[in-house]
C-alpha cells in the first residue's frame, strides 16, 4: 500500500514538473519557433516585439508585427505592419473533437506596390480544385477572422506620379469559414467590411459564400459613397488627363454567383463633377490601372452604352476562384466599372461649331445620332 | 508480456486506422451526404437578392437584410434598445439608425465595428445566432 502511494505520488509530481516546465518553456520555445517560421518568408524581412502563448485560453498573440520586402539591393520596404493579432483555439469545442479558431487582427497596415508587367498571369486553378483543397485540409472551422482599425495602401510604382489609394479605418469580419459542410452548420459564410476610401469615399461590403459548393457560390454588395473626386484627382491625371476639380461619386454594385455565372449590376450616381480636359478611354485606361489583368471577372457581352445601371455578366471560373479574393476583385472591379460609368462622356466632346436648340435636342434624343455636345462659346463681337 | 504489448499495438492500429476513415468519410463522403441530403433550393436571386442559392443547406443572400428575418432584426433592436444605443425605434428594418447602434455596440464591446449584425455581434446582444443565420429567415432556423 505504502509502495502504491509513493509510486502514485511519483506520477503526480512528475506530471506537476513537466506541466510546469511546460509552462515555463513555453514563451522562449513560442518566440524560437515565431522567428524560425518569419526567418522562412521568401523575400521579406520580419521582426516583431513579444510573443505570448497562453495555456489558459489555448491563444497565442504576437505584438509589434512588421514584414518588409526585401529588393535586389537589399533595402526594405514595408509590406506588412501588425499591432497586435491574436488567434486562440475553442476549448469547448476542442473538448467535442472540433478544431474551431478565431483570430483578431489589431490595426494590420497592409502597403501593396503594384509594379507587375501587364500580361503577368498566375496559374489557372478551378472551382473545383479549391473545394477539393479545402476539403483535404484538416477538419477546421475558423468561427471568425475580425479586423479592427486596418489600412490597406495601394501604390502603381509604375506611373512617375506613384498614385496611392488609401482604404482606412478598415473593420472587417469573415464568420462560419469550415473545411467540411458538417462544420459549417448550414450556415454560409460571411464576410462584412466597411472603411473609408481616401478622406471622403465610405465603403461598405458584404457578402455570403459556401466555400465547399462545387463551383464557386457566392452573393453580396458594395458600396463607395460620396468620394470626392479631388481625392483621386492624381490617380486620373497619372493615367489619363482628365482633370478633376470638383464633385463627388457614388458606386453601387450587387451580385450573385451561381454554377460559375456571375450576374448583378453596378449604379453609379455622380454628383456636380468638373472636368477640365478629357480624352478617350478613361474606362481602359482606369481598368489597367485598378483592375487586375489576371483576375477577369467582367466578361460583358454588352460593352457598348452605359445604362443608369451597368450589367455584370461573365463567369468566375477565372484564376482566382477563392471566395476573399474573387468578392474583393468583384467590388474593386465594380468601383472601377462605377467610376467609368459616372466619367464616361465628361466632359462632353465640343461641337465644331454652334449648333441650334432643335439640333441639340435632337441628338439628345436619339442615341444614333451620338452623344450631346457642348457647345463653343460664342465670339465677341 | 510480449503477446499484451501485440495486442495493445494492434489495438491502437485498428483504432488509427477507424478514426483515419471515420475523418476521411467526413470529408468526401460527408460532402456528398451533405449535399445530397440537402436539396437544391430555390432559383437565383435577380439583383434584389431576396432568396440566394442553397448549397450544403445554408442560404446564400446578398445583404444583411436578406439574411435576417424581420424578428431578427427586432430583437436586436430591442437588445440595442435596453442598451441605451437606440430610440424608440423597433421596425423590424436594418437601418441607418439600427446599423449606426449596431457600430456603437461593436465598439463598446470590441469588435470590428462594421455595423453588420454578424454571428459575434447577435452573441454579445442575446440574439439566438442559430436562429438568424439558419437555412430559413425569421427564426425557423
Amino acid at each position: 500500500m505504502k509502495r502504491a502511494l509513493e509510486i502514485s505520488a511519483l506520477v503526480v509530481g512528475s506530471l506537476v514538473v513537466v506541466l510546469a516546465a511546460m509552462l515555463v518553456a513555453a514563451q522562449p520555445l513560442a518566440r524560437w519557433e515565431t522567428r524560425r517560421v518569419l526567418s522562412r518568408l521568401d523575400g521579406m524581412r520580419a521582426s516583431f516585439e513579444s510573443v505570448q502563448v497562453r495555456v489558459a485560453d489555448l491563444s497565442y498573440e504576437i505584438r509589434g508585427l512588421h514584414i518588409d520586402k526585401v529588393d535586389e539591393a537589399g533595402k526594405g520596404h514595408p509590406f506588412l505592419e501588425v499591432q497586435r493579432v491574436r488567434a486562440g483555439v475553442y476549448g469547448h469545442e476542442l473538448l467535442g473533437g472540433h478544431l474551431v479558431l478565431a483570430v483578431d487582427l489589431v490595426e494590420p497596415r497592409v502597403t501593396l506596390v503594384e509594379s507587375t508587367r501587364k500580361g503577368e498571369r498566375r496559374t489557372p486553378e478551378s472551382a473545383g480544385e479549391t473545394t477539393r483543397r479545402i476539403e483535404r485540409m484538416t477538419p477546421l472551422r475558423i468561427d471568425r477572422v475580425q479586423v479592427r482599425r486596418g489600412e490597406v495602401v495601394w501604390v502603381d510604382a509604375r506611373e512617375p506620379e506613384k498614385p496611392v489609394l488609401r482604404l482606412s479605418a478598415v473593420e472587417a469580419t469573415l464568420e462560419n469559414f469550415a473545411s467540411r459542410p458538417s462544420l459549417a452548420r448550414k450556415q454560409p459564410t460571411v464576410l462584412a467590411a466597411r472603411a473609408l476610401l481616401q478622406r471622403t469615399g465610405r465603403v461598405e461590403a458584404f457578402a455570403t459564400a459556401d466555400p465547399l459548393a462545387k463551383t464557386l457560390t457566392f452573393a453580396g454588395q458594395g458600396s463607395v459613397r460620396g468620394l470626392a473626386l479631388a481625392d483621386i484627382a492624381t490617380l486620373l491625371e497619372s493615367k489619363t488627363d482628365l482633370r478633376v476639380t470638383q464633385g463627388a461619386i457614388d458606386v453601387f454594385a450587387r451580385f450573385q454567383a451561381q454554377d460559375g455565372t456571375l450576374n448583378g449590376g453596378v449604379r453609379p450616381v455622380l454628383h456636380g463633377a468638373k472636368v477640365k480636359a478629357g480624352k478617350p478611354g478613361v474606362g481602359p485606361a482606369l481598368k489597367a490601372l485598378i483592375g487586375d489583368a489576371a483576375l477577369s471577372i467582367f466578361k460583358d457581352k454588352d460593352t457598348g452604352t452605359i445604362a443608369t445601371t451597368i450589367p455584370i455578366e461573365g463567369t468566375v471560373e477565372g484564376p482566382e476562384t477563392q471566395f476573399v479574393p474573387t468578392v474583393l476583385g468583384i467590388l474593386r472591379n465594380a468601383f472601377v466599372r462605377g467610376l467609368e460609368g459616372g466619367l464616361s462622356g465628361l466632359p462632353p466632346p465640343k461641337a465644331p461649331k454652334p449648333e441650334g436648340i432643335l439640333e441639340q435636342s435632337r441628338r439628345a434624343l436619339s442615341p444614333d445620332r451620338g452623344e450631346p455636345r457642348s457647345q463653343p462659346a460664342e465670339r465677341k463681337r | 508480456m510480449r503477446p499484451r504489448a501485440v495486442a495493445v499495438a494492434a489495438l491502437l492500429a485498428a483504432g488509427c486506422a477507424l478514426f483515419q476513415r471515420e475523418s476521411r468519410s467526413g470529408s468526401e463522403g460527408g460532402a456528398a451526404r451533405d449535399r445530397a441530403a440537402q436539396p437544391e433550393r430555390g432559383t437565383p436571386p435577380g439583383p434584389s437578392g431576396r432568396r440566394g442559392p442553397a448549397r450544403n443547406g445554408a442560404r446564400i443572400p446578398a445583404s444583411p437584410e436578406a439574411l435576417l428575418g424581420r424578428d431578427d432584426v427586432r430583437k436586436m433592436q430591442e437588445a440595442l434598445s435596453s442598451r441605451g444605443l437606440l430610440g424608440a425605434h423597433r421596425n423590424g428594418e436594418l437601418d441607418e439608425a439600427t446599423q449606426g447602434a449596431l457600430r456603437r455596440f461593436q465598439t463598446q464591446q470590441g469588435l470590428a465595428a462594421t455595423g453588420m449584425p454578424d454571428r459575434e455581434t447577435l452573441r454579445h446582444l442575446g440574439v439566438p445566432v442559430e436562429e438568424a443565420y439558419g437555412p430559413e429567415p425569421g427564426g425557423k432556423g
